[in-house]
């Protein structure tokens, strides 16, 4: 085997192999006539990656003879190749990858500026081809985002959370975080984000569900697609099916496989029903928790114009929300949703100290003052 | 220089796996084999085990093993305790009664649906069929078993750096995420318990029920165990499928599974099965169809063993039918070469054996010194001794005697030191005990006066006794001495012995109670009267010897009121060195059958520290009594010493005033 990758491919390369690590220790190496396989599987085997490199994707790519040859090492040793991400595409120019079948060794040439050469021996071990079976065209349910709007909505959620949840509807997308029902409810912090279907460049929902997967392995593939700036679509079906997320580009086809909490007994069915209930009716309360960003924002940039026309215009949206806030109060009698919306809305603000952040939080306010017109809209009519 | 020593640290590796893996490793010729025969799912999951296992998992192999003579050279480089796994508990080399007991607990809590997880813990020796147990429960019952294996951390590569190195400014959302064993295994837990498992291409295991299996623990757990507790605690609480733990007990006892669960087996309701090392009827029975099938197989190639070498390799496996089969293995091979400089080694090893037979002085070597010598040729298990057994050995020395001819003649002056040849090997018995010498000398020294009839030979005894402990009182060269004082002690005991010097001698009482030693028992209450000293007398700064054979005592004559409660409790149970004998017959703890000689918290270089710091001990306070007679001569050199102590004590201890009258009472 012997393929060569110039130019920025060397970095995707690397970052695919970045993106491998974090689902599991062992890269799976498969090389086959139509390109290259990289491919990782986790521990518990719930989780499952692979790449498809297409010999167009190599400047020069020579499958081996033996067509049965297939081989796994351990990601670190690899990962140990491509490090220093940040200076790899400016140093390296041209990456080989060679088998060497008589010392059993693989090896990675780094050809680097001023004639410098790296030279990495990899020992492999034999084994079996690793392939989940997956079938992205029986899934009912089908979403593709640009992975900026995924890794701004999952920014939002801390490291330390090991399971979100995902539920979709006709028109809307909720993300919160996944607490387990014995845990203290009092002590988890839940975080919800809602996303509206017109934030996706495809939204195909054929069914309301609700799916619970890891969010360790998710990141490792919103790396990958945030530095290659190609969208992610997922599939997914019931809960319990895996959800299948892809990336593909000419030369290039990622597909996470990861499993999603199943529901084993009818009672968690019954739960399912009635929390699925307070979704219908959380869109106001999401937009009195942006009716106070923008308030907070309006504060902020109160400061930097003009002072004399600005403090005119909060003393409107103060009514509004008052008359919004006594009117949901009437209508619902939730006395435990508000202080949290409030306080979540509070605890953003305070974390946003960057003025770039800012900004782009100022762009969302642009984009979610459509959504205030479209209550109104509905509200009138 | 780096890329250098990097290269070379990788081809010498290279070197080592290309020795290695015609014994045990995976060839492409064994992939080759994979290929010819056996479905691929099994095949997959045995490439995928193996490759996760460190050590040799003998009973993790789904392949069907099928008689081709096609395939005999791959077949060559396979484990036999790969090849030959049991497929059905009728294979099982376990009794049927623990099989029974496993399968009605998985049984019971795979079928519940109801929340909360049950944890199994399996103990018992190496290589008695845990693991093949629940292999073989899985397979006839339908359910997955999902495996954990301690992921192989590369220190070759600075993980700090790595990760500092890796970190891409261009994108927000690139973090570090390196983790420790315990992280990866906690994330594990959670998957494996919640998640089910993803359909791979090749697998025809659709079974939707499945146990997390455990052999092997982050090393973290072992320092605190307390990590692992917090984890299986929440596993309890969200469990959706059983929880199988296998440990193994160690030679020296059960310390692993002891220490990693003595204290949450009852808070979280572990169920605990013991398993027993394998009978040897049962490991005959699978030693004798291994070769069966393989004479079959090789069409009489591999020189099959007779009935006295399976019985050889049964008694010195000792249970451990792993151990037995990979001997049998060794042993069986003849023509390959590179078995043969294996098995040549072997037999010189052996034929090295027996010059040092013959340096001994024996012109002629009985059965059981060949049966001794020729178990570790074949490679068989360093058999251990439980301590009962031990001691036993050496107390009731056996002996046999000498042919007419070959008696040595003593002079006429030395015939009472006449004595028939000794059958066992005294440090051989101190090396299996799992002991050190030392502790040994200590059992022994308890327990020797019974089984002696003469009170002349108990004091040649104690002679031998006091040599040893002389031996190695030096404390530069102790680490050498010790296998010194150890040989002079039991040779010593089993040569003092004049009523067992002949063979034939019958002896008179046939069983012997043993017991534990009482210094065990003086060493921890000395351990704890000090620490208790050490507490209430914190601010005289003295070392434990000073303090309670020097201050405590004298604190004890004084009349100074300046004390707290506890400090004249102790005072008054310990200051009085009373001059009475303790009457009354000591209560010695039976040592059993089964005892494994635990050592206590207290290391042992501790407790042979302490136990030569009361030898000096004793000297001082010898001179401390005669140094206290002339303070109660002199009532104004008493006044004068007490007179310091009061000033530093007087400001903390105002409210002591009414203590006064306490001792003008006494």
């Amino acid at each position: 085997m012997d393929c060569v990758a110039t130019g920025a491919n060397v970095k995707v390369l690397a970052k695919a192999i970045h993106s491998l690590s974090r689902i599991g220790e062992e890269l799976y190496l498969e090389p086959v006539d139509d390109g290259l396989a990289l491919r990782s599987v986790n521990s518990s085997r719930s989780a499952f990656a692979s790449f498809q490199l297409s010999p167009l994707f190599f400047q020069r790519y020579q499958a081996p003879t033996d067509q049965s040859f297939r081989c796994k090492m351990p990601i670190k040793s690899v990962q140990a190749v491509f490090k220093s991400l940040s200076s790899l595409e400016r140093s390296v120019e041209k990456c080989r990858i060679q088998l060497n079948s008589e010392k059993s060794r693989l090896t990675i040439t780094l050809h680097c500026k001023h004639g410098l050469l790296k030279t990495h021996n990899l020992s492999f071990q034999d084994c079996e081809s690793l392939q989940a079976v997956f079938d992205k065209e029986s899934c009912t349910n089908v979403l593709q985002a640009q992975p900026r709007l995924m890794v701004d909505t999952v920014l939002h959620f801390p490291p330390s959370l090991e399971e979100v949840n995902l539920s979709v509807s006709s028109d809307r997308v909720w993300l919160r975080n996944h607490v387990e029902d014995d845990a203290d409810s009092s002590r988890a912090m839940m975080t919800e984000l809602c996303l509206s279907s017109e934030e996706f460049d495809h939204f195909a929902i054929s069914s309301q569900t609700s799916i619970t997967f890891c969010l360790k392995e998710l990141r490792g593939l919103l790396g990958f697609a945030e530095s290659s700036c190609l969208p992610i679509s997922m599939y997914f079906d019931e809960p319990g099916s895996p959800v299948i997320l892809n990336v593909t580009d000419s030369v290039l086809e990622a597909n996470f496989v990861l499993a999603t909490l199943s529901e084993d007994s009818h009672s968690k069915n019954h739960v399912n029903s009635n929390t699925k209930r307070p979704d219908a009716e959380q869109p106001p309360d999401d937009f009195m928790s942006d009716d106070m960003d923008s308030f907070l924002i309006a504060m902020e940039t109160s400061e930097l114009p003009g002072p004399s026309h600005v403090p005119t215009s909060p003393l409107q949206p103060i009514n509004n929300r008052k008359h919004s806030a006594s009117d949901d109060e009437e209508e619902e009698a939730l006395a435990e949703r508000p202080p949290n919306k409030k306080f979540c809305s509070l605890f953003f603000g305070s974390v946003l100290p960057t003025p770039s952040l800012t900004n782009q939080t100022i762009q969302s306010q642009e984009v979610l003052a459509s959504d205030s017109e479209d209550e109104n809209q509905t509200e009138t009519s | 220089m780096m890329s250098k020593l990097s290269l070379g640290g990788k081809q010498s590796s290279g070197k080592i796996n290309n020795w290695v893996e015609p014994s045990f490793g995976e060839l492409l010729g064994g992939v080759s084999r994979s290929l010819k025969k056996g479905p691929l799912s099994g095949e997959s999951k045995t490439a995928e085990k193996k490759s996760r296992k460190r050590k040799v998992d003998p009973y993790v192999s789904d392949n069907q093993i099928t008689v081709s003579s096609e395939a005999n050279n791959p077949d060559q480089d396979e484990p036999w305790v790969d090849i030959h796994a049991p497929q059905s508990q009728a294979e099982l080399a376990v009794h049927k009664k623990k099989v029974e007991e496993v399968e009605s607990w998985l049984r019971v809590h795979l079928d519940k649906s109801k929340k909360g997880g049950a944890i199994l813990l399996l103990t018992g020796p190496s290589g008695c069929g845990k693991t093949a147990t629940v292999q073989v429960l899985a397979k006839e019952l339908g359910f997955q078993v999902q495996e954990w294996s301690n992921p192989s951390t590369t220190s070759q590569y600075k993980t700090e750096d790595l990760f500092t190195q890796s970190f891409d400014p261009d994108s927000r959302f690139n973090r570090f995420h390196g983790s420790s064993q315990t992280g990866l295994f906690q994330e594990f837990l959670l998957r494996a318990n919640k998640y089910s498992r993803l359909r791979m291409s090749g697998e025809t295991w659709t079974e939707d029920r499945k146990i997390i299996l455990i052999e092997e623990f982050p090393n973290q757990f072992y320092r605190q165990p307390g990590c692992l507790h917090d984890i299986l605690r929440q596993f309890i609480k969200c469990g959706r499928c059983p929880l199988v733990l296998i440990v193994s007990d160690s030679l020296s006892g059960d310390k692993n599974s002891r220490l990693l669960f003595k204290d949450v087996l009852q808070e979280l309701g572990i169920h605990n099965i013991s398993f027993n090392p394998v009978a040897p009827t049962s490991m005959m029975k699978v030693l004798s169809r291994i070769v069966t099938i393989e004479a079959v197989k090789s069409s009489g190639r591999i020189s099959v063993p007779d009935k006295a070498a399976l019985d050889l390799l049964c008694s010195g496996s000792s249970g451990d039918i792993r151990s037995a089969i990979n001997s049998l293995q060794f042993s069986s091979f003849t023509d390959n070469s590179l078995e043969r400089r294996l098995w040549a080694s072997k037999k010189g090893k052996s034929s090295s054996a027996k010059p040092a037979v013959k340096a001994k002085g024996r012109s002629k070597s009985s059965k059981s010194k060949d049966m001794q010598d020729e178990s570790p040729a074949i490679g068989g298990k360093d058999a251990s001794l439980f301590l009962f057994r031990a001691l036993g050995k050496i107390l009731y020395c056996k002996r046999e005697s000498y042919e007419g001819t070959q008696a040595p003649k003593l002079p006429p002056h030395l015939t009472d030191h006449q004595r028939d040849r000794l059958l066992v090997d005294p440090e051989l018995v101190i090396e299996r005990s799992h002991m050190s010498g030392e502790f040994f000398n200590l059992y022994l020294h308890q327990n020797y006066p019974d089984f002696f009839s003469d009170v002349e030979d108990i004091a040649q005894a104690s002679e031998y006794l006091s040599d040893a402990d002389f031996l190695t009182a030096e404390w530069s060269s102790r680490s050498t001495m010790l296998e010194y004082g150890s040989s002079v002690a039991t040779r010593g005991l089993m040569h003092s012995n004049s009523s067992r010097a002949q063979a034939n001698s019958q002896s008179t009482a046939g069983f012997k109670p043993l017991h534990k030693p009482h210094w065990l028992h003086i060493n921890k209450t000395y351990r704890e009267n000090y620490q208790t000293a050490q507490s209430l007398f914190l601010s005289f700064c003295l070392t434990p010897v000073s303090l309670l054979t020097e201050m405590v005592p004298y604190l004890a004559k004084l009349t100074n009121p300046m004390r707290n409660q506890a400090q004249i409790a102790f005072i008054q149970n310990f200051g009085h060195l009373s001059q009475k004998r303790v009457t009354g017959r000591l209560r010695l703890e039976a040592l059993g059958d089964k005892d494994p000689g635990i050592l206590d918290a207290d290391s042992e270089n501790e407790d042979s520290c302490a136990a030569q710091s009361l030898d000096p001990g004793t000297t001082q306070a010898n001179a401390t009594t005669e140094s206290n007679l002339p303070n109660s001569q002199d009532p104004s050199g008493e006044l004068s010493a007490s007179q310091p102590q009061p000033t530093s004590t007087e400001a903390l201890l105002d409210e002591e005033d009414l203590l006064i009258e306490e001792y003008d009472s006494d």
